[in-house]
């Protein structure tokens, strides 16, 4: 410390004067004859102690107060490195970029996050700006740039840790953005991470115009120990109604520490009907397989866990998924042409290409039957019926056969050598898309100039569900297929719904629509034998079967309806089921109203859980349509919770070099202290006034203020 | 001499305003001069005062024959009997009393003399007997009762000559009068009971269980209840009890309070000993603070 008027330090002599006022102060004591004295020396003794210590606290501060009088006199100085950069001396845009992916909810990192943002903004100077943004949001930025960093802090209050992963990256380049736009000297970003490398696209190059410093709430060196269930699957182990199920679950420790009798739980409804317990050692992966018998034939949601306190991270300690026993469409395939030379029975192509589901997660069951053993079946136990090459049926089967599409069954028909027009358009003229004509022979099956006089098939309708996966390379392969004879068709009445989903080159109708009621009916205008095509030999043939009659039984859009994770855009059809809204409901009560778009609602869950879809009324006399019922997970990809190398940060760090000295400035300047000295003077005083204030007077104050409350 | 006391003490306002109050006793003692204080004993005088039922023991003589042709029934009459009362003064002049402070217009021990000879001279010219004594390190001289107006000369020479000096024997000097007081006598101590304590508790409780009718007169200067003093003081004692460097403004509210827990102290073991206890400043008007006292005895 230097002085520019060190002369004034010889005003430190006076800090004597009040040593000496006090000794003097003594000497003058009044003499005063008093009559209760012994009260005086009793009250005296009382508080003798604390007297005295107030009289030297009250000798020394006054000491004191002369003493840095003299100094802020003196003009004291020091000189400092500090400060002499333009990012120390002028004002910064700062922007904060906030990871709150799922690793956050690991230990207390989201705690650790909060305390590190708050003091940041703390380090803040009242002329800098700062901005929030979050990683895991579809909005990211929570504050633009604002002079008022409270605002900072109280939107940090208000955010949550997301069940998504979170894209660091996206943040960063999006607060760049955000700091380049503003009008401040200097700009920096700082990103509170928890340094994973799920949360962070490493690959990516990015190039940045402002200063970024990363501060990760992770402790040095610290091994996140992590134990998530990364797999779940399960199956119907048998094809009864209400059978036996299979779960298999694949925990995989993330950690350091081998982990030992780690508790499972599967939980199904609001019962838990498992428990096991596995060893896992460090870095490996162990499964384990459930099997339970279901009693009820309904819905019903379940989520497996590990229900374990040290399991690391909560979100992906647990597995929600739904079970519906008529998971699987129940098909009943109607033969109209049965033969016992195999490769001449109607349904022998169709029953191979619809492989029994059962070791599926979806698929479907087939069940065969003749027109005649049509009778003794409960079509209710269905999904879709299958009229394969069917001549005529009793006018009770066509009337039972229309119930069941008109309570939303489906319906498809096949034709065939054994199908009478007449009697089609008689018994089932309210459920086929359009009349049938007859039949238009093109050329016979072993006709060596079959290949000139065949047609082939045309382009499907792409945006149909049944024709939406075949825009995969090698889709060209329905064009491939030949067609020998097909059924012509009349045109439907003028005001019926039908929809042309595919037809053959030379424009005649193959695949046809109709929604009749409740269900759905589907017009195949040839066979599913090799009779009239070659379609049954062709690779398009089982997709086109499978998804025809998902799509009949309303499994197209969600045939993986247990593989959504958070932050998924989930389309749900939805048409004929809903008329103006959507309700999505999950297990605690939260609900999302949606207005269908096209026949299909779209929703992104931003929370793991299992959601329940009612059409237009979700109260008492609302059901829940089991087979629109989802699960949702979060993404596993984030559970190793490994930190990412650092090279990465040594990038984004680099591509800015920091604050530039100030021109004219010198590796050092003075700083004056005699203002701090004054604004010390300042305290002590007022420290000395209230210390010598006379009891009297404090008590009466205090009197005062007590008697105001 | 006498007349020049009586000049003294005897401000012709105040015992203007005393003239017609009437000092009632609170318990009647048993007299033989006539005067105006109620007997508890109902007995033949001249004044009436209710009916009761005759019962076999009543004297005939007594039966209104006037009520029985009225009513058909005996009926007895009451009389009021009337007596003196005997009267101490017990004056504090121990070193203590002499204090006045700054704004007080007499010290403790004037304004207890003046308080004392009014209260003489209400009670002399009703009849009533009086005696004195004071006291400060030793018991005084004991002024005999007596009820004659040239008595109450005596009286004022007695407190004319207190002097305020040396130490308070208190307990003594009550012990003395216990010794001389009749039954039902009325004793009035006028002190300022600083150095009062458990044992002139037990002394007081002994006089009020011989039939003794005890006032204290606690006389304070406003001086002594404020502390109103400011920097650094050498507070002297008045009884050779030594001196204090202090500053007051550090002690006062403790002093305050302690000061205000003695007072408390005492009135309360005057109250639990039923014992008339009054507490007044130098300050205090002394008219007020006579018809005070007399009003809370009638």
């Amino acid at each position: 410390m230097s002085f520019l008027q060190p002369l004034f330090l010889a005003g430190l002599l006076a800090a004597s004067l009040p040593i000496i006022i006090h000794l003097i102060n003594r000497r003058k004591a009044v003499r005063r004859p008093f009559p209760a004295l012994r009260l005086l020396r009793e009250s005296n003794e009382r508080i003798a102690r604390s007297v005295k210590v107030r009289q030297w606290i009250l000798l020394a501060l006054r000491v004191l107060a002369i003493a840095l009088v003299a100094f802020a006199l003196a003009k004291p100085f020091v000189f400092s490195s500090e400060g002499v950069t333009d990012a120390e001396r002028f004002p910064t845009a700062v922007v904060f970029v906030v990871e709150n992916g799922v690793a956050m909810g690991y230990d207390d990192w989201w705690e650790e996050a909060q305390r590190v943002l708050e003091d940041e903004v703390d380090e803040l100077r009242t002329w800098d700006e700062a901005a929030l943004l979050t990683t895991a949001d579809e909005r990211r930025v929570r504050v633009g740039l604002t002079s008022d960093h409270r605002d900072v802090k109280r939107a940090m209050r208000d955010v949550e840790p997301s069940y998504r992963t979170g894209d660091v990256v996206g943040a960063l380049l999006e607060a760049d953005d955000m700091a380049a736009a503003s009008e401040l000297p200097n700009r920096r970003i700082v990103v509170i991470g928890t340094d994973t490398d799920a949360a962070v696209e490493t690959h990516r190059e990015i190039s940045l115009a402002s200063a970024v410093e990363y501060v990760s709430v992770r402790s040095d060196d610290e091994k996140a120990e992590n134990l998530a269930i990364v797999d779940f699957s399960y199956r119907q182990t048998s094809a009864a109604r209400e059978g036996q199920w299979s779960f298999e679950v694949v925990v995989e420790n993330f950690g350091a520490t081998d982990r030992e009798g780690v508790r499972l739980e599967l939980t199904l409804g609001p019962e838990v009907v498992g428990v096991a317990s596995v060893d896992v050692a460090a870095g490996e992966t162990v499964a384990h397989n459930f099997e339970y018998r279901m009693e009820s034939a309904d819905v019903v949601a379940g989520v497996v866990e590990i229900a374990d306190e040290q399991r690391g991270l909560e979100a992906d300690g647990r597995w929600y998924f739904h079970l519906e026993p008529r998971h699987r469409v129940r098909t009943l395939l109607v033969n109209g042409s049965p033969s016992s030379v195999p490769y001449d029975d109607e349904l022998f192509f169709l029953t191979r290409a619809l492989a029994p589901g059962a070791e599926s997660g979806v698929g479907v069951i087939p069940s065969e039957t003749t027109p005649e053993g049509l009778r003794r079946r409960n079509l209710d136990d269905y999904d879709a019926v299958v009229l394969a090459n069917v001549g005529s049926l009793s006018s009770e089967q066509a009337a039972e056969i229309h119930r069941f599409v008109e309570r939303g069954g489906g319906l498809m028909f096949t034709m065939g050598d054994e199908v009478d027009e007449d009697a089609y358009n008689q018994q089932f003229g309210d459920l086929l898309p359009r009349p049938l004509r007859g039949r238009k022979l093109l050329a016979e099956r072993d006709d060596p100039d079959a290949p000139v006089k065949t047609t082939r098939m045309g382009h499907p309708k792409r945006q149909h569900p049944i024709f939406r996966g075949f825009d995969a390379p090698g889709s060209r392969a329905l064009q491939n297929v030949s067609v020998y004879s097909y059924m012509l068709l009349d045109p439907a009445p003028a005001a019926q719904r039908t929809e042309t989903l595919l037809t053959y080159q030379n424009n005649a109708p193959a695949l046809l629509e109709r929604r009749v009621g409740k269900g759905r009916v589907l017009l195949l205008t040839t066979t599913v034998d090799r009779d009239w095509t070659d379609l049954p030999l062709r690779t398009v043939y089982l997709p086109l079967m499978n998804r025809s009659l998902l799509h009949l039984a309303r499994r197209v859009s969600f045939e993986t309806a247990d593989r959504y994770v958070v932050g998924d855009r989930v389309r749900i059809d939805v048409e004929d089921i809903v008329r103006e809204r959507a309700i999505i409901r999950d297990e605690e009560g939260r609900r999302i109203v949606l207005e269908p778009t096209g026949g299909e609602v779209i929703f992104i869950p931003e929370r793991p859980g299992t959601y329940y879809f009612y059409a237009d009324d979700d109260g008492d006399a609302g059901q829940a349509i089991t087979s629109l019922t989802i699960s949702v997970n979060i993404d596993r990809s984030g559970s190793a919770l490994e930190p990412f190398p650092h090279a990465v940060l040594a990038e984004w760090e680099g591509a800015y070099g920091g604050g530039e000295l100030i021109e004219g400035a010198g590796d050092e300047r003075r700083i004056n202290l005699w203002s701090r000295f004054l604004f010390l003077v300042t305290l002590v005083l007022l420290a000395e006034t209230v210390l010598g204030v006379r009891r009297s007077v404090l008590s009466e104050t205090w009197a005062r203020i007590a008697f105001w409350k | 001499m006498a007349e020049s006391l009586r000049q003294t003490y005897l401000d012709p306002e105040i015992l203007q305003s005393l003239d017609n109050m009437k000092l009632r006793a609170r318990r009647l003692a048993d007299g033989v001069l006539a005067g105006l204080h109620r007997s508890p004993h109902h007995g033949g005088s001249v004044e009436f005062s209710e009916y009761i039922e005759y019962t076999p023991g009543h004297e005939l003589r007594h039966i209104d024959w006037n009520v029985y042709g009225k009513t058909d029934k005996f009926y007895v009459k009451q009389f009021e009997d009337e007596t003196n009362l005997e009267s101490y003064l017990l004056m504090d002049a121990s070193g203590s009393m002499s204090f006045r402070g700054e704004r007080a217009p007499y010290s403790k021990l004037e304004y207890a003399s003046y308080l004392a000879a009014t209260l003489a001279y209400v009670l002399v010219t009703q009849g009533d007997s009086l005696g004195a004594m004071g006291f400060a390190d030793t018991a005084g001289t004991l002024l005999p009762a007596a009820a004659r107006m040239s008595h109450l000369d005596d009286v004022f020479y007695l407190l004319e000559k207190l002097e305020g000096e040396g130490q308070t024997a208190l307990d003594i000097s009550l012990q003395r009068i216990a010794q001389h007081a009749r039954r039902r006598s009325l004793v009035m101590v006028f002190s300022d009971f600083l150095d009062a304590d458990e044992k002139t508790a037990n002394v007081l409780r002994v006089l009020r269980s011989r039939q003794l009718d005890v006032a204290l007169f606690h006389i304070v200067d406003d001086a002594e209840l404020s502390l109103p003093y400011e920097g650094l003081t050498i507070f002297e004692g008045m009884e050779g009890d030594g001196d204090l460097l202090v500053d007051p403004d550090d002690i006062r509210v403790r002093y305050v309070e302690a000061m205000k827990e003695h007072c408390e102290w005492l009135e309360k073991t005057c109250h639990r000993a039923d014992i008339g206890y009054l507490r007044t400043t130098t300050s205090a008007p002394l008219e007020e603070v006579c018809q005070h006292f007399l009003r809370r005895r009638t």
